[in-house]
Order: C-alpha cells, then sequence, then structure tokens
C-alpha cells in the first residue's frame, strides 16, 4: 500500500488542528505535515489554531522538530501509546 | 489458467492488437507505426519528467535534513498529487522569513549588548577559544591604554600581558582547565590592580566556544587597604608602647584587645584574653556599677572619669579610673575602648610632683 494513502483526513477540534500521519514512513511523512503546515501558515503563526501531529515514523521524531523548529514554530513533543504526538504552535 | 492481474493484462494486450488493426485497416500501417513511435516518445518523456522530479525533490529533501525518497516510495502519479517542490518551496519561505526575524531580533540585541558594554565602569573582553579578542569595551581599552584597533583580532596574552602571564595567573588558561567559571580576586598588571572574572560559552556538546572576561580596577582600593594596615599598625605600636591600661570590648563583652600594660597586670596571656568577658576581669564587688557603665556607654555615653576596680588572674584587685568610649557603625555599636591607669600609680606620681 502506498504511505500516504494510509493518512487519515485532518480533523479540526476547537482550534487544534489534528493530522494523523500513522502507518506513514519518512520523508512522505514530512512532505505531508509541511504541505498541513504551509496551508495553517497565518492562523498557526498567529496563534489561533495549534497542530497536533500523530506519527509512527521514529525518524520524523528527529526531523520534523528540527525542520519546524527553523521555520519558527514552537514543538511540544511527547509519546502516545501508539507512537509519538507532536504539537506545533506559535513561536513564542 | 489465468487469473487476476494476469488476466487482465492479457485482456489489455488483446485489446491493443483490435485497436491497431482497425487503425491499420482505415489508416494504413504507417499511421499505426507512427503513432506507436508517438507514444513511445511521450512515455519516454514523461518517465524523465518523473525522474528529474523524484531526483531534485529528493536533493530539496536532502537539504532539509530528512531522508530521500525509497525507490519504491510512492508511485509517480501520487507523488505529483503531494506537489512536493512546491510543498518544500512553501517550508522555505517560511524558514527564510523567520530567519529574517531572527536576524532583526539579533540585531537589536547585539546593539543593546553593545550600549551596555559601552556604559558599564567594568572592562570587558570577549574571547574566542584561541583567545583572540572578538569584542571589547571602552573601558577596557582606556583601563589598559590601549585601542580596539590593536585588540581585535589579537590574543589578550599578546596586548594585554605583555610580559606573558600563563598558567594559574592566566584566567583564560584556568577556564580551558577547568571549564568553570573563574575570579581572580587581585590579579596585577603595570603596577594595577584588577579583580578579574572570567566566565566561559559553551556550545551543545559543552566545548568552550569563548570567554568572557570581566576587570574591575580595584588598585585604589588595595591602596586604602594597605595605608589602613599601616596605620592599624601604628596604632598598634602606640598602645603596646603606653604605660596606661588599654582595652577593647566588643558590645557582647568579649575583649577584642588588650595592650601590653593591660596584660601584664592583670596576668592574662592573648590566648587566654580570648576567652574572657570584661566582667571576668572586674572585682565582684564592682561589677554591677561596671555593667551599668558598659550599658551607658554603649548607648553613646562618654565616661571621663570611671573608677573602677579589676581582678587579676591571680586575685590581685588593681584600682583604675580612666575612660570609656564607644565607636559607632551605622548607628550600631562596634567596640568600646577603655584607657585606665592604676590609683595607686597616679597618687604616687603625684606624691613624687609634690
Amino acid at each position: 500500500m502506498d504511505g500516504a494513502e494510509s493518512t487519515k483526513q485532518s480533523e479540526k477540534l476547537d482550534g487544534l488542528h489534528r493530522l494523523d500521519v500513522r502507518g506513514v514512513t519518512c520523508p512522505t511523512t514530512l512532505l505531508l505535515v509541511l504541505k498541513e503546515v504551509n496551508r495553517l501558515k497565518g492562523p498557526l503563526r498567529d496563534g489561533t489554531v495549534r497542530l497536533e501531529l500523530l506519527l509512527d515514523s521514529h525518524d520524523s521524531t528527529v526531523t520534523l522538530p528540527e525542520v519546524l523548529g527553523n521555520m519558527g514554530y514552537s514543538i511540544t513533543f511527547g509519546r502516545v501509546e501508539d507512537g509519538y504526538r507532536i504539537e506545533v504552535g506559535a513561536y513564542s | 489458467m489465468v487469473t487476476g492481474s494476469k488476466s487482465v493484462h492479457i485482456h489489455e494486450i488483446r485489446q491493443t492488437v483490435v485497436i491497431q488493426s482497425l487503425i491499420g485497416k482505415v489508416f494504413g500501417t504507417g499511421e499505426v507505426e507512427r503513432l506507436m513511435e508517438e507514444n513511445r516518445l511521450l512515455y519516454e518523456r514523461h518517465s524523465r519528467l518523473s525522474e528529474y522530479l523524484r531526483r531534485k525533490t529528493n536533493q530539496l529533501l536532502v537539504l532539509l535534513g530528512t531522508l530521500p525518497f525509497r525507490a519504491d516510495e510512492l508511485q509517480d502519479e501520487r507523488l505529483l498529487e503531494l506537489d512536493p517542490i512546491g510543498t518544500i518551496a512553501d517550508a522555505f519561505v517560511q524558514i527564510l522569513e523567520h530567519e529574517k526575524s531572527l536576524k532583526e531580533r539579533l540585531k537589536i540585541s547585539h546593539d543593546e549588548i553593545r550600549a551596555i558594554l559601552s556604559s558599564v565602569e567594568t572592562g570587558i573582553l570577549v574571547l574566542d577559544a584561541e583567545m583572540k579578542v572578538l569584542l571589547c569595551n571602552r573601558r577596557v581599552v582606556d583601563m589598559f591604554g590601549t585601542s580596539e584597533q590593536a585588540l581585535l583580532g589579537r590574543t589578550c596574552r599578546d596586548v594585554i600581558c605583555s610580559e606573558g602571564v600563563k598558567g594559574i595567573d592566566c584566567t583564560f588558561d584556568r577556564i580551558l582547565e577547568t571549564k568553570r567559571l573563574c575570579h581572580q580576586h587581585d590579579w596585577q598588571q603595570n603596577n594595577c590592580h584588577f579583580e578579574v572574572t572570567g566566565v566561559p560559552i559553551k556550545n551543545r556538546l559543552g566545548d568552550i566556544t569563548h570567554v568572557v572576561l570581566a576587570y574591575t580596577d580595584i588598585t585604589e582600593r588595595v591602596e586604602t587597604e594597605r595605608r589602613l594596615r599601616e596605620r592599624e599598625q601604628m596604632y598598634f605600636e602606640v598602645f603596646e608602647s603606653l604605660e596606661d591600661m588599654i582595652q577593647c570590648v566588643l558590645p557582647n563583652g568579649s575583649l577584642l584587645f588588650a595592650n601590653r600594660s593591660w596584660k601584664a597586670a592583670l596576668g592574662y596571656s592573648d590566648d587566654e584574653r580570648d576567652g574572657l568577658k570584661v566582667w571576668n576581669v572586674i572585682a565582684p564587688a564592682h561589677r554591677s556599677a561596671c555593667m551599668e557603665t558598659f550599658r551607658q556607654v554603649l548607648e553613646g555615653k562618654v565616661m571621663d572619669d570611671v573608677q573602677t576596680c579589676f581582678f587579676s588572674k591571680d586575685g590581685r584587685e588593681i584600682e583604675v579610673s580612666g575612660r570609656i568610649s564607644c565607636s559607632f557603625s551605622n548607628g550600631k555599636p562596634l567596640a568600646t575602648l577603655g584607657i585606665f591607669r592604676p590609683i595607686e600609680r597616679q597618687n604616687h606620681g603625684a606624691g613624687q610632683d609634690a
């Protein structure tokens, strides 16, 4: 199965957008996340929304925080039962 | 028997052959060959474009610090849907915007640091790991009688420590050795005294990349302390040479100082005196009056004509008269100073005079 096809649609919950990329490997994970971050650039920057990423690719846990940090976003990283959770928000 | 995708493939081939046969019948065999060649060229062009897109995407992904695509990762159609070059280009726009914003903030911070460095009375040098001066303030230039141009890019050892201070006397060397903040209370250079504080700046690996040295000129303070010590010694010698009994007493009654005459009259050594309270050396019958006098002196009263009776180590009573005063600091008593003369000696002196 093509990794990107297993991506679940992003959801919006009270200012928190969720992108579930579990089952997708790097670098496709990175491209999908960047696409979503680019799409939400304005509200992410002004702090009206945050983006919650759910992933299980270990490589992405290194790449994503670094790339998103270089783009000027704040990153909160955590582990969840079946992978990892990264919350992307405005840089304070 | 053929099944599944294989049977579909065979079916497609049969369809193609039928179509080719029909086109051949309608337009002639030459037209079929032309279309087939055109189709082959289109396919080649598409493959080249896909390969180019994948190669350039991989180049950008590696630049972002991630892995390139595996050969089997994402079909061409899905790759086009993801628009990787557009996506990464937009990400780079954000990276550049953020870099620009950081650069502006760094510029402001840099200007703030320059302003702080210029306003402080402490001389400051920022050195790299090779001891070369990267930054200095006006004060350090004045302190060492040099210029900013002479300092920048050269080692502070060359410019400031012309005699080549090394090892334990060199704050920079000590910081490199200990990797910790270093403080020199009295570093001397060209007859001047400096208090030097050195702070290491480390990278993520804990290696020292820079050292900040802060110099405070304490020459005047050191000189004042020296003069005070000399004066103290002079007073000590004067007190020691007097025949009067002199004692200094702390507010808690401890004897801070007693001169040679006092110790000789009462029979105590310096070590023994350290453990005494003033009421230990007053005759029992005079103690309560002495305590009252002591209290009044601590409140600021100067007692010009005090008469009391000392009690020596071997039990002798020595009647004395004298003067007691107290020194104060910020309104708080520091110590009382008592100067006494045995009454017997005073009378004897008066008799001689007579």
